[in-house]
């Protein structure tokens, strides 16, 4: 025989090898299975008129697939607002991304992706945040959920993670004094991919407790008439240790080529998590916010233009933990417009949970 | 051809396989020093003690068998570690928790960590908080990390769960 012995002893030892690797190798392919949602009670207060709404705003299911130690798959599925009815209401493929990880310092992924700028766009669980509804910072200025068709390469050294996200761009017809960015989004919707948007974001996070880092995002958006170049620079730190918990955010998007020249904004939140002197088993966090976000903080015309929408907030509040992934929300705020200095009270009571 | 794809696969997996693998001997030998004795055999947690630390530490096992590493030196057992993997978001992380003989944690390190997100969790300085804690500490002590929530409540119940597994070895068979 052409192979004889040698082939069959390849054969016994690659097989044999095969065997002691399955009973070392400490990795099985696995679907898992999460998600999170949240229920909220809305209360908004405007010259003594008040609206109350009951919403079960966002109910989502996260599936998983690691085919290997390199391969993997993870998405997210969304229904906002419990159903979807004539227009209203939002059922969205937030995640769905094929993941290849070479090294810590080198992985890759091609799919429904996020855009890495602020710390809640890509975190947006509600164990993870201060407040009933998310910052309003993070509506106004990064319009989170953000999310899009396109390729990301990311990896961590020496204590800095980083990605570059390379994907669909923003529909620049749809930017607005009032909302920024935001109905630019094209969700993954046969996305046009005329001119791409370049997102870079580094943070560091080698000291326990503490992260630092910021982003930076380009996009030439597409328009029917001339095309609306924009920039996102941002910055965001979060600092948690025993028991102190400081988060800040700053960002300044610039545009080209249409009336509104920049949006801008900024939040501070500062809890304490007091169950460890009151020795509850519960975490029980008050906490207190500081929020400044204008969608027209520079327009071409300037003026009242620029005051209408500049926000000025202020927020109390409190997060109770009774486990680690189950929160109960409440929170009051006043929002003052700075052009007629019309203020707006909201009270909020939320429930949240994670698995 | 039939050599060569042989040879390949038997390669690629010596590469691949090999990873965490070294990465735990050498660990083991920077926290006990390269003249122990090492081994490790793959343990099938019984049932009902699986059923039991699960509901007591609120987590499940990712699988029935975890890896116990018995580290000796001049003939006694010095310590035992134990791998195991929890779930982050959607990845494993395989981590190893070595213990005394009387059930105290010697250290806690991250030896493989896959997700994007929350690889702070493998840093040095804050697995060091795991160091000294036994059954009767607070795990909930531990500090949380900025960006890696999920990632840390995995970590401190996965370690939870291996002081309790410890607890019901029976150490004399481990070299064996």
């Amino acid at each position: 025989m052409r192979f004889g012995k040698f082939s069959i002893m390849i054969v016994l030892i690659v097989f044999g090898y095969i065997d002691s690797k399955a009973q070392f190798d400490f990795f099985e392919a696995k679907a898992s299975i999460g998600g999170y949602g949240e229920m909220h009670y809305n209360n908004k207060n405007q010259e003594g008129i008040s609206k109350s709404t009951l919403d079960f705003h966002r109910f989502v299911v996260f599936v998983g697939y690691s085919f290997s130690e390199k391969w993997s798959f993870k998405s997210e599925i969304e229904i906002e607002h419990n159903y979807v009815r004539n227009g209203e209401g939002e059922l969205s493929l937030e995640q769905a991304y094929l993941d290849y990880r070479y090294k810590d310092y080198l992985g890759f992924q091609a799919g429904v992706i996020l855009v890495s700028a602020s710390l809640i766009n890509e975190n947006h669980e509600p164990t993870l945040f201060f407040g009933v509804e998310r910052p309003n910072y993070s509506k106004y200025i990064i319009p989170s959920t953000w999310f899009g068709n396109g390729f990301a390469i990311y990896g961590k050294h020496s204590g800095f993670e980083y990605k570059l996200n390379i994907m669909e761009g923003l529909d620049g017809d749809k930017f607005s004094f009032n909302n920024a960015i935001r109905g630019g989004r094209q969700k993954g919707f046969e996305s046009d991919a005329s001119a791409l948007l370049y997102n870079f974001r580094v943070d560091y996070t080698d000291i326990p407790g503490f992260k630092i880092g910021g982003s930076a995002t380009y996009n030439n958006a597409i328009s029917d008439s001339l095309s609306i170049p924009f920039t996102l620079i941002e910055i965001h730190a979060d600092y948690r240790k025993n028991g102190f918990i400081f988060v800040g955010e700053y960002g300044n998007i610039n545009y080209s080529n249409i009336s509104l020249k920049k949006s801008s904004g900024y939040y501070f939140d500062f809890g304490y998590d007091i169950s460890k002197l009151l020795d509850f088993d519960w975490k029980v966090i008050p906490f207190a916010r500081y929020s400044n976000y204008n969608t027209a903080s520079s327009t071409e015309n300037s003026g009242d233009e620029e005051k209408v929408y500049n926000n000025k907030e202020w927020m109390i509040g409190v997060s109770v933990l009774p486990i680690e992934n189950v929160v109960l929300k409440a929170d009051y705020s006043q929002n003052t417009i700075e052009l007629n200095s019309k203020m707006t009270k909201y009270f909020n009571f939320g429930i949240g949970y994670r698995f | 051809m039939l050599k060569f794809m042989m040879l390949f696969i038997f390669i690629s997996n010596f590469i691949f396989a090999n990873e965490i693998k070294q990465k735990t001997e050498h660990i083991i030998n920077q926290e006990f020093g390269i003249n122990v004795q090492i081994k490790f055999i793959k343990y099938i947690i019984p049932v009902k003690i699986k059923n039991e630390i699960e509901k007591n530490s609120r987590q499940k096992f990712f699988s029935e068998s975890i890896l116990i590493w018995s580290i000796k030196e001049n003939d006694s057992l010095l310590a035992v570690g134990i791998m195991d993997n929890v779930f982050g978001k959607a990845q494993p992380i395989t981590f190893i928790t070595f213990l005394n003989l009387q059930g105290e944690i010697l250290s806690n390190h991250i030896v493989k960590y896959r997700e994007e997100h929350g690889g702070a969790v493998s840093n040095l300085d804050w697995n060091k908080q795991f160091i000294g804690m036994t059954l009767d500490s607070d795990f909930n002590e531990i500090d949380a990390i900025s960006g890696a929530t999920i990632s840390v409540n995995s970590i401190k119940k996965g370690v939870l769960k291996l002081v309790l597994l410890f607890k019901t070895l029976d150490k004399t068979e481990l070299w064996k």
